[in-house]
């Protein structure tokens, strides 16, 4: 069985009623851009359900419309396919149907939104539609999965007059066929739509757009509603932070003592609790910035603000659909560039996934907190301004400006000659479904848990041998040396020295030391260099990385990795190692170079070669190069 | 009057006559725009590009330079 229909009629929320998964649902049109299959039971038999990208018609534009037209074309003669249809706008919804009819496939007819219908207080004659279209018709609400029992007793009866909606194509041309269907929809709507006085969601939706799509007050709108994200991610989430930091140091500490000295006490507790306790205390900002982004999809927002940008973004290549891919790049860059197929004109569609990683993700969060708090007191403001917070802001605006500045610059570089467009529907506004607004954001922020977990304590237990491994002749050389010292001063601080004299010498010291060259002009040691190797994997790494290489010496557990950063010695001047130079140096670095091989296989997918992301590559890391080269010369 | 869509100001309705680019019509007729009925502008953003239209039920977003190829017949 196919789910087949235009755009936002709520496909993927009867495929969730039917099938109970979680398929992602949002109030734009294109939320579905592949296809998703699942499975429910009629009386003990296993029905194959696949939903599939919106679409206005059999003749697709954009990538996600081929799928499902390609999906249609092949159904065979065993495949039912529900034509989900908007019942408050019928008419248009009839088309695709029609064309379907006409490919002499089995069809169904769902006429969802019952309850909008019904709140405008028009109304469907079922029955005699039924009997107009020769197909079963069946009216539903998805949203609360009224009508799910009628659909599956029709399907599981199926039966069909299978005669074609209009005759032999008398024409060859589209567009008359078109004007042909529509005559003939007319009159099906005429007889069979009652209409009761005016369309209420549609003025209370046009009431609304005033307001939100207005030539000065919805740019400002939309300007002070990322502001007060902002605010709320990094002042309001730091409460629930502390209390998780502290957890997660109490637990080290106790772990730490409980289990015997040796490195395996190193590992678990400097390694992997410190790694796992710096990525569990961004929960609450990771929650919150998840849920901001899933709020404004589900309301409908989401097409305005592209309305708003279109004619901006046109100027550097983009696309007013490209803004939906950038704004959910904050949380994560994998879905975002999946969601660029709705882009229907190459060249636009590949410089949004080009230039998509530069916005900094919610994977930077950790890092750009840690390095913040290095140089900037958590207390200090301008007015009413966080300083922190202010720079956080910065690096995101930077972030931004870097991908659009890219975009301008691909865009003189690659040659196009297709036309673009920008023709987007305007959903109505509705109000979010909290429920499953709650389902999605618990669902992303497990995902960003188990995914950047599995490759913390992987990267974790490979840096550890690593670093507790080298050159054998190298390390017995040093165990002597300091043997021979300890028989009369047996400090703390020596030993400390040996262990960092000893990861000097270790494998993962020969990476960093080897790497130092390139990167010194930054303002970064050999550590910091191990680091952006780790990095490479996925940029949460970044804090497990630093919680392993510094906790050499540190024998009781008792500092954040933020206080053990803070204390690192330069050994060159013997002053702070994360000087103002260095720290921003290296936040800019994290913003742009690419490090997420997640974000690299997608972009292969997606663009069917491995030019683009050697491409990409490329140019994030010469851009972090550089644009940290100016920082840290300007500061130093 | 006989003009083209982008000649409309915000609020203003016409009835769609004829649209030159077949790609261009056959996209409109798919996604509600059909020849003959009523088609208003909602919106126009600022340097007039893209401008939000509708007609019946429909309400999408559209460029300057798609609606100069739509041609109406203005209604006061
Ligand atoms: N009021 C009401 N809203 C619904 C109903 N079904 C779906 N919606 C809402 O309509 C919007 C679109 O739903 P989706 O399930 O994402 O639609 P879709 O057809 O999968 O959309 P695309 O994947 O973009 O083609 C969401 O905001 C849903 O909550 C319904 O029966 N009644
Ligand atoms: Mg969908």
């Amino acid at each position: 069985m196919l789910l087949v229909g235009n755009p936002n009629t709520g496909k993927s929320s009867l495929f969730n009623a039917l099938t109970g998964l979680n398929q992602k649902v949002g109030n734009f049109p294109g939320v579905t851009v592949d296809k998703k299959s699942g499975s429910f039971s009629i009386k003990n038999n296993k029905v194959k359900i696949i939903d599939l990208p919106g679409t206005y018609s059999l003749s697709a534009n954009s990538e996600d419309e081929k799928v499902t037209q390609e999906y249609v074309e092949k159904a065979t003669g065993d495949e039912i396919i529900v034509v989900v249809a908007d019942a408050t706008n019928l008419k248009r919804n009839l088309l695709l149907l029609t064309q379907i009819i006409d490919l002499g496939k089995k069809v169904v007819l769902v006429l969802n939104m019952m309850d909008l219908l019904q709140r405008n207080n028009h109304e469907i004659k079922v029955q005699k539609l039924s009997m107009l279209l020769g197909i079963p018709v069946i009216p539903l609400n998805s949203r609360i999965g009224k009508g799910i029992e009628e659909l599956k007793y029709a399907i599981a009866n199926y039966q069909s007059k299978s005669t074609k909606f209009i005759e032999q194509k008398t024409s060859s041309n589209v567009i008359d066929e078109t004007m042909l269907r529509y005559n003939k929809i007319n009159q099906i709507v005429n007889e069979c739509l009652i209409v009761n006085g005016e369309d209420k969601l549609a003025i209370l939706t046009r009431k609304i757009d005033n307001i939100l799509t207005h030539k000065v007050y919805g740019y400002l709108i939309f300007l002070t509603l990322l502001f007060l994200i902002f605010q709320a991610i990094f002042s309001w989430a730091s409460y629930p932070m502390e209390l998780i930091e502290n957890g997660f140091l109490f637990l080290g500490e106790k772990l730490g003592n409980a289990l015997p000295d040796g490195m395996l006490n190193d590992l678990i507790v400097n390694g992997i609790i410190a790694g796992l306790g710096g990525i569990v205390v961004f929960v609450p900002q990771i929650t919150m910035l998840f849920a901001f982004i899933i709020i404004l999809e589900d309301t409908g927002y989401m097409a305005r603000v592209s309305f708003l940008m279109d004619r901006i973004l046109r100027s550097f290549g983009l696309n007013g659909k490209s803004i939906i891919p950038l704004l959910s790049s904050t949380a994560c860059a994998v879905p975002a560039i999946m969601g660029a197929r709705t882009i229907s004109n190459v060249k636009e569609r590949l410089i949004t996934i080009m230039v998509a990683p530069l916005i900094s993700c919610s994977a930077r969060i950790p890092v750009y907190t840690l390095l913040i708090a290095l140089v900037i007191p958590k207390e200090s403001s301008w007015g009413i301004f966080n300083v922190q917070g202010v720079l956080m802001m910065g690096l995101y605006l930077i972030g931004f400006v870097a991908a659009l500045l890219s975009a301008w610059v691909m865009k003189m570089l690659i040659k196009s000659k297709e036309k673009s467009s920008f023709m987007l529907e305007m959903p109505i506004y509705r109000m979010p479904r909290w429920k499953s607004v709650g389902i999605e954001i618990i669902g992303k922020v497990k995902v960003f848990l188990f995914d950047a977990g599995k490759i913390i304590i992987a990267i974790s237990i490979i840096l550890w041998g690593l670093s507790s491994y080298g050159p054998s002749d190298e390390f017995e050389k040093i165990e002597v040396k300091y043997a021979n010292i300890e028989q009369s001063d047996n400090s703390e601080e020596l030993q400390s020295q040996e262990a960092s004299e000893k990861l000097e010498a270790s494998y993962a010291g020969i990476i960093g030391k080897t790497i130092e060259p390139v990167i010194k002009p930054l303002g970064f040691d050999w550590k910091i260099g191990i680091s952006l190797v780790t990095s490479f994997a996925a940029r949460e790494v970044f804090v497990g990385t630093m919680a392993t290489l510094y906790s050499v010496g540190d024998e009781d557990n008792t500092t954040t990795i933020r206080q053990k950063m803070m204390q690192a010695k330069n050994p060159n001047t013997g002053g702070k190692l994360y000087t103002k130079a260095t720290t921003y140096s290296l936040l800019i670095f994290y913003a742009f170079a690419m490090q997420c091989m997640a974000t690299l296989a997608v972009v292969y997918r997606e663009t069917n070669s491995i030019k683009w992301p050697i491409i990409q590559v490329v140019y994030m890391g010469l851009l972090a190069y550089f644009s940290s080269l100016i920082v840290y010369t300007i500061f130093s | 009057m006989e003009v083209t869509l982008d000649n409309l100001k915000e609020k203003e309705k016409g009835i769609i006559r004829q649209i030159k680019d077949e790609n261009l019509a056959l996209q409109m007729l798919t996604m509600g725009f059909i020849l003959g009925e009523e088609i208003s502008v909602e919106r126009i953003a600022p340097l007039k590009d893209p401008i939000l239209i509708t007609s019946g039920t429909n309400y999408i977003s559209i460029r300057k330079s798609d609606a100069q190829k739509i041609e109406i017949s203005k209604i006061n």
